[in-house]
């Protein structure tokens, strides 16, 4: 069924108000392990979100196809549910064109992975070797019963590489992955001699004792630490009483040295979108200015409902595209010489999503890192536990670095160097 | 869907040499009530229908998905993949007679009256708002997921299933003094709402209140290695995590498991029984056959220390020249079917619960727990204690704040040194390279010798 049917039959069975977004997505990925092809994918789907209004009542259905069933599902929805609130269609805008689906394939790719398998030949401790490489094309469109046809895209490349170690029957492991809008811009080489080389560096581990350090959290263990605020500053959460962030706008709750902003307007980051599934303009804006919280995030209904205006963070569920610590001016190596002693935390393992707890802001946190002495990497740590707070955790930031780097399309950060932090080991 | 449109597909997957091909068609209906602030404030729906096509060729797998399904974007998905292949060795499929596998369901989700399926979330909400006054917020959701598939493959084979998953889930949140805490509970089952019969609803809603008060209480403590006590049911995430994916073929075919060259060897105390089992009635992770169109099985993964077996899909065994179990499993036809768990369980021991505390000069234990993860290339792994109270001197006191708990897959088996007799299955999700599928996990309680335990200082 097009759209035009199903406007059609929407209209008949009295659904006064529907709107579309139609997400297209074209994807293929490669995974290697030691330079052959462990498995290949391509992907090639449509998703409809669907908003619809029905007796005053707005609901919303993912699916993807479009028939009369789904016409059905939303009038059961509406009569259903217990919500009530005025929701807002899209109306006069002007129609964008939709851009050119772009075509691509990666056989390039898969030939620069396979010889990246040369690097480990040269090492007789590595025992595996796993690069990724993923790119995607989507399309985002939105169409309403106003005659509204408005699209934003997206073209997205990822390369991932993790180098397994064998030492003394032991097996070790140290990873990495890079995002980029433009595949030119990603250095395949040069991240594979980076992971390479802290892989090495992380053959030995030392045990650390239990108690508090000063500690850098490399940039995508912080970019993790901001995508927490998806959660605690989500108007729904805060609505609904289950962030540990209700009533603190405003309010001095972290360093006057944490300003996160977000920017889903900027091309050359991944979350690039020039509208949320609402079809709110997205702009540029402060979430926290020194130390301050600035706003929660809204989607219409949360903004409805406290009569404000969505802030254009409605997708899914609410939730952010590019949100970032605003960079400082040190290098990774003068935020290591500026540790000078302590632990540099390099990556992390969830628990399944409650390592960090958006209720009371708990964060309990399997980490994997180096003892940094005398501003340099000395050897790996075993496995540990961060057991810290969101307060404590931002509030004891001494120094930001200038490293920005995304690895996901919601948050980003650069690496960040805090103070008296307890690991448990 | 019919059957010479599949072989055709087939055909055309087949053209270019490949040595295999397997086609997933699937429909899907997942809906989610969920009330809050005492309303039903959404019915959240997502309806699916899409193929996927695998095809493999030197033990390589190549696969595509798409849900734009006319026939002429079907043969262009295939044509783009099978630009992988490039052999001489081309095949005419023809499908044998359709075999159906679809299973009863008792009260079927679309049977069971709305008006019933409300009532029971506001019961949820009014026994906790009731039971304390420092109920903030209740949350109850009632998740239906239903999906019907077809497989059809090269070797003829040409089947049909389903399943249906039933889960009650309830989240109390409780707030004193600027602390906010919650404690959850749910129940699941691969059926329809039968489920009922086995959730005592005042009981657990009550429980789980007293325990998210209490918890505003909870004191911090200093983290490190110690003996631990975990309770029955979810405690076992930590098998799941510590070694069940490490036995998946996913990970050992490739080598890439700290287990991949242990077949039969000892690799945990001799109290360490674990078991996959795919075929217990209703069950959350089962059902009557894989995503690959085999039948599940009760696979014995290791007994009495001992590995027995891997977990083995269709495509690994060829790799690894090995019978397949049974254990082919994705979330969607978005994704390729590999070696999953299904419902895990730690086998019951003869050690007394009262005997492991009194054992215990300073320990946590563990009452109940949440999600895991694991690095199976390392053996690498954690998990989260949603309630954990110290062990002092042989006795439980006070609940504890930010447990989590983490380990080493290999280090950890040696360290189970009590089982005992009151196993407890619970169901939760499980994510990894076929998507997120439901598996239950099992287990007495245990206790460890020694594990690092994280704390809040």
């Amino acid at each position: 069924m097009n759209y035009i049917e199903f406007f059609k039959l929407a209209k008949e069975k009295n659904i006064s108000n529907i709107q579309i977004v139609e997400k297209k997505t074209t994807d293929s990925s490669v995974e290697l392990i030691n330079g052959k092809i462990e498995s290949y994918n391509d992907y090639d789907n449509i998703d409809y979100e669907i908003k619809a209004e029905y007796n005053k009542k707005t609901v919303k259905i993912h699916t993807n196809y479009l028939d009369k069933n789904i016409i059905n599902l939303i009038i059961f929805k509406c009569k259903n549910t217990d919500s009530v609130y005025e929701d807002e269609y899209l109306k006069n805008i002007a129609n964008i064109e939709k851009n050119e689906e772009i075509e691509f394939d990666i056989t390039k790719e898969i030939e620069i992975l396979k010889n990246l398998d040369s690097y480990r030949k040269k090492y007789k401790d590595i025992d595996k070797l796993t690069t990724y490489f993923s790119e995607t094309y989507s399309n985002t469109r939105i169409i309403n019963s106003n005659g509204v046809d408005i699209s934003t895209d997206s073209h997205l490349c990822a390369f991932m590489i993790e180098v397994i170690i064998k030492n003394k029957g032991k097996y070790t492991s140290y990873d990495e992955k890079v995002l980029s809008t433009d595949k030119k811009e990603i250095d395949f080489e040069k991240l594979t001699k980076e992971v390479i080389e802290k892989a090495l560096l992380n053959r030995h581990k030392e045990k650390i004792e239990t108690r508090k350090y000063n500690i850098i959290l490399d940039k995508r263990v912080a970019s993790r630490i901001v995508n927490s605020f998806n959660d605690m500053l989500s108007a729904s959460s805060i609505r609904n009483k289950i962030s540990c962030l209700e009533d603190k706008l405003e309010k001095q709750l972290f360093s006057t040295k944490l300003n996160i902003i977000e920017d889903p307007t900027n091309k050359k980051y991944p979350g690039y979108r020039l509208f949320d599934n609402e079809g709110t303009k997205t702009e540029k804006k402060s979430i926290i200015n020194k130390g301050k919280i600035k706003t929660y995030l809204y989607n219409i209904k949360e903004a409805k409902l406290v009569n404000k205006k969505s802030t254009g963070n409605g997708y899914e569920s609410i939730s952010t595209r590019n949100m970032y610590i605003i960079p400082g001016k040190l290098s990774e190596k003068e935020l290591l010489e500026k540790l000078d002693n302590g632990i540099y935390i390099a990556d992390y393992m969830e628990s399944g999503g409650t390592s960090i707890n958006s209720i009371n802001g708990d964060i309990s946190l399997q980490i994997f890192g180096f003892l940094v002495e005398n501003g340099k990497l000395k050897t790996g740590i075993e496995p540990s536990i961060m057991t810290t707070n969101i307060f404590e955790l931002l509030t004891n930031i001494e120094e930001i670095a200038s490293n920005l780097q995304f690895t996901s399309t919601i948050s980003a950060s650069p690496s960040i160097l805090i103070r008296d932090i307890s690991i448990a080991r | 869907m019919n059957k010479e449109q599949l072989a055709k597909y087939l055909t055309t997957a087949m053209s270019t040499g490949a040595d295999f091909a397997e086609i997933y068609y699937e429909e899907r209906k997942i809906v989610d009530y969920r009330l809050i602030d005492s309303k039903l404030d959404t019915i959240d729906t997502k309806n699916e229908k899409g193929i996927g096509i695998r095809i493999t060729k030197d033990e390589v797998s190549y696969y595509t998905s798409t849900d734009i399904l006319t026939d002429e974007n079907i043969i262009k998905v295939i044509n783009k993949l099978i630009k992988n292949v490039n052999s001489s060795n081309k095949k005419t499929i023809s499908l044998k007679k359709l075999v159906d596998k679809t299973k009863n369901v008792v009260i079927s989700h679309d049977n069971y009256p709305i008006e019933k399926k409300k009532e029971l979330l506001h019961k949820i909400d009014n026994i906790a708002r009731k039971e304390s006054k420092l109920v903030t917020q209740v949350v109850g959701r009632i998740l239906e997921m239903d999906k019907n598939f077809i497989i059809a493959n090269t070797t003829g084979k040409y089947i049909k299933g389903n399943n249906v998953w039933t889960r009650i889930i309830a989240s109390v949140y409780t707030e004193k003094e600027a602390k906010k805490e919650r404690e959850s509970t749910n129940i699941g089952a691969s059926s329809g709402y039968e489920i009922l019969e086995k959730f005592n609803v005042e009981e657990e809603i009550k429980k789980i209140t007293r325990t998210a008060v209490e918890k505003l209480d909870a004191i911090n403590f200093k983290g490190g290695e110690m003996p631990v006590i975990l309770c029955p049911g979810f405690g076992a995430v930590i098998f799941h995590e510590a070694c069940g994916h490490g036995l998946e073929a996913t990970s050992v075919a490739p080598h890439v498991s700290v287990f991949s060259d242990d077949l039969e060897k000892i690799v945990a105390t001799k109290k360490v029984t674990l078991i996959d089992d795919g075929t217990i009635e209703n069950a959350w992770g089962s059902s009557v056959i894989d995503d690959e169109g085999n039948e599940t099985k009760k696979n014995v993964l290791i007994e009495k220390g001992i590995i027995k077996n891997y977990l083995v899909d269709q495509f690994n065994s060829k790799k690894m020249n090995t019978k397949l179990n049974g254990c082919g499993r994705r979330e969607s036809y978005k994704f390729s079917a590999t070696s999953r768990m299904s419902n895990t369980y730690l086998a019951p021991g003869n050690d007394k619960v009262e005997d492991m505390i009194k054992s215990i000069d300073y320990g946590v234990y563990c009452e109940s727990m949440s999600g895991g993860s694991v690095n199976p290339a390392t053996g690498d792994f954690n998990f989260s204690v949603e309630t954990a109270r110290l062990i002092e001197k042989g006795e439980i006191k006070h609940l504890l704040r930010g447990v989590a708990l983490i380990g080493n897959s290999k280090d950890i088996l040696k360290q189970v040194e009590m089982v005992s007799d009151d196993l407890k299955i619970e169901a939760g999700f499980c994510g990894s390279k076929s998507g997120t599928i439901p598996v239950t996990i099992g287990q007495p309680t245990i206790k460890i010798s020694k594990i690092l335990v994280g704390g809040m200082e």
